[in-house]
């Protein structure tokens, strides 16, 4: 292999890292934005606002998620919670749609305290949480 | 009997209404699973659907069940009491594998959605990514149970087998007063996000510097290997050209010959003008060209300078002739030319062949000219009695006799 084949790989393994570099640094934003640009707005207090959709809960999650990974989900029989750096984010039915709650990190797990408490703060409450696991809780 | 009778009805009516306390899990802490019954009780007065659990443990051979639904810890949904109440049911079920401690095989784990009639399955359930058979199988396999079962309703409604159930914001004094606060923040979303492919821009970039760098000592390693085992011709370096007077095409080697010794180097610094011949007086030849002559030795084939010089040197081309036999003094030989010199017996004032450089005509000087040859052809016919100063009176086989050259 001569060596100007060699360089032309080596400047080639080079510039796909670059790409790859700026598609991470510049691609994908905050959940705020995402959830601004795709879903409709209809009320806003501060920072809390409220989104809605016409998807049902569970493909509103699952569009959320894989745009915006969070950093731990709970899951309750009336809606999907999301936990991120500075938000919390909740999805939970409205009719045939969906209802999207975000809220900054202390107003967010005030709002939605019975089904996070435990296990994302502290306090006591009716949901403590997984407490930890039962007799035989494998090696 | 009123009183036995009243008695039998609070417990029926315990069984059906309350889900019942949990005794020791295999899996879950009694508070746990007492919590997780009560979340699908919740869920089965809004939907009307029954939802349950069923984790088969094997604890290093010992097998243990936990088992739970809508209508209590420890309550399987086969097992309800009233079968109309449960016209659709939903289930998770798992099967964990724990091994000893000393065994070479790892923990194991699978787990699947059964919905009866229909319902939510388990690839509904993997779409949500909130457990694995590796989660399973891990240190917390409660928290991944937990989160599956609670789900159940969700899936459920989504599947269209039950209505979707609302949930609104609680009031912020409610977490105030039990003082709630957040904790174990998560860190940072752009890390989370980005940082796998940060990571591999990263190595792709070392990596391609590496690359280049070991390209580019490689290549000059070679071109060293190369310049050190770079082979020398025999015999020394080939000169561009051989001299004129060093050529006699009746003695070139033809085809395969063993090759001569080296010519003398060449010195290629032509004089700007050829030396001019002083005038003599003598008349010059018009227009015959002799043929060259051989050179004194004939054993001495291809190396004009195997012996001593001699007053015959070979000509350069068709137009040369036998050089001449004297000169006069002061004449400079022809630079171009053949040399013109007698043998140094003969003639005390010809130059020798080393000190043609003197002269200013340096051995190994440019190609001669037709002028020249034919000016050598003059002066080769004024040298019919030289001899050559090898002593040797033979003749070369093939060439003219000097006697019988026709007059030109």
């Amino acid at each position: 292999m001569r060596t100007r084949t060699k360089l032309f790989l080596a400047g080639g393994l080079g510039g796909v890292g670059l790409i790859v570099l700026l598609v991470a640094l510049l691609g994908g934003g905050s959940v705020r934005g995402h959830l601004a640009d795709t879903y409709q707005r209809v009320s806003s207090d501060g920072d809390s606002i409220v989104y809605t959709s016409n998807s049902r809960p569970k493909a509103v999650y699952e569009e959320i998620r894989a745009a915006v990974p969070p950093a731990d989900v709970q899951v309750d029989p009336q809606g999907y919670f999301m936990r991120y750096s500075d938000d919390i984010v909740a999805v939970t039915a409205n009719g045939a749609g969906s209802r999207i709650y975000i809220d900054d990190e202390r107003r967010g797990y005030a709002h939605w305290f019975p089904f996070v408490v435990g296990v994302w703060g502290t306090g006591s409450g009716s949901g403590e949480g997984i407490r930890g696991g039962g007799p035989g809780a494998g090696k | 009997m009123r009183r036995l009778a009243t008695v039998a009805g609070a417990v029926l009516a315990l069984l059906f209404v309350a889900p019942a306390a949990a005794s020791a899990d295999v899996l879950f802490d009694p508070a746990d699973a007492d919590e997780l019954a009560a979340t699908l009780a919740e869920a089965y007065e809004g939907q009307r659907v029954c939802y349950g659990w069923r984790v088969d443990v094997d604890n290093v051979g010992m097998r243990e069940t936990s088992v739970g639904s809508n209508f209590g810890a420890g309550q399987p949904l086969d097992e309800t009491v009233d079968p109309e109440a449960c016209r659709t049911t939903v289930e998770f079920q798992a099967t964990i594998t724990w091994t000893s401690e000393s065994s070479e095989s790892e923990d194991s784990a699978s787990y699947q959605v059964l919905s009866l009639p229909t319902g939510p399955t388990t690839s509904d359930l993997d779409s949500l990514e909130l457990i694995s058979d590796d989660g399973l199988a891990g240190e917390n396999p409660d928290v991944d149970v937990y989160k599956a079962v609670s789900a159940l309703p969700l899936l459920a409604a989504d599947a269209g087998v039950a209505d979707a159930l609302e949930a609104s914001p609680a009031p912020e004094t409610e977490a105030e007063a039990a003082n709630g606060q957040p904790t174990n923040s998560p860190g940072s979303d752009f890390w989370r996000r980005a940082g796998g492919a940060i990571m591999w821009s990263a190595l792709l970039i070392l990596g391609g510097g590496v690359f280049a760098l070991w390209a580019i000592k490689s290549s000059r390693g070679s071109a060293r290997r190369r310049a050190a085992s770079a082979p020398e011709e025999p015999g020394g370096p080939t000169p561009e050209f051989v001299p004129a007077e060093w050529y006699d095409p009746n003695t070139a080697p033809q085809g395969n010959v063993r090759p001569g010794p080296p010519p003398p180097p060449y010195q290629p610094s032509p004089p700007a003008t050829p030396p001019t011949r002083k005038p003599t007086g003598r008349r010059r030849p018009t227009t015959e060209r002799r043929p060259p002559e051989t050179p004194t030795d004939p054993s001495a084939t291809g190396s004009p300078a195997a012996g001593p010089r001699t007053g015959r040197s070979p000509a350069a081309g068709p137009g040369a002739t036998k050089p001449p036999t004297t000169e006069q003094p002061g004449t400079e030989p022809s630079a171009t030319g053949p040399r013109s010199t007698a043998s140094p017996a003969a003639e005390p004032g010809a130059a020798e062949p080393g000190e043609r450089a003197e002269s200013g005509a340096p051995a190994g000087a440019p190609k001669p000219t037709d002028r020249d040859a034919q000016a050598a052809g003059a002066a080769g016919e004024r040298d019919e009695d030289q001899t050559p100063p090898g002593g040797s009176a033979e003749k070369p086989a093939g060439k003219p006799d000097p006697e019988t050259r026709p007059e030109g």
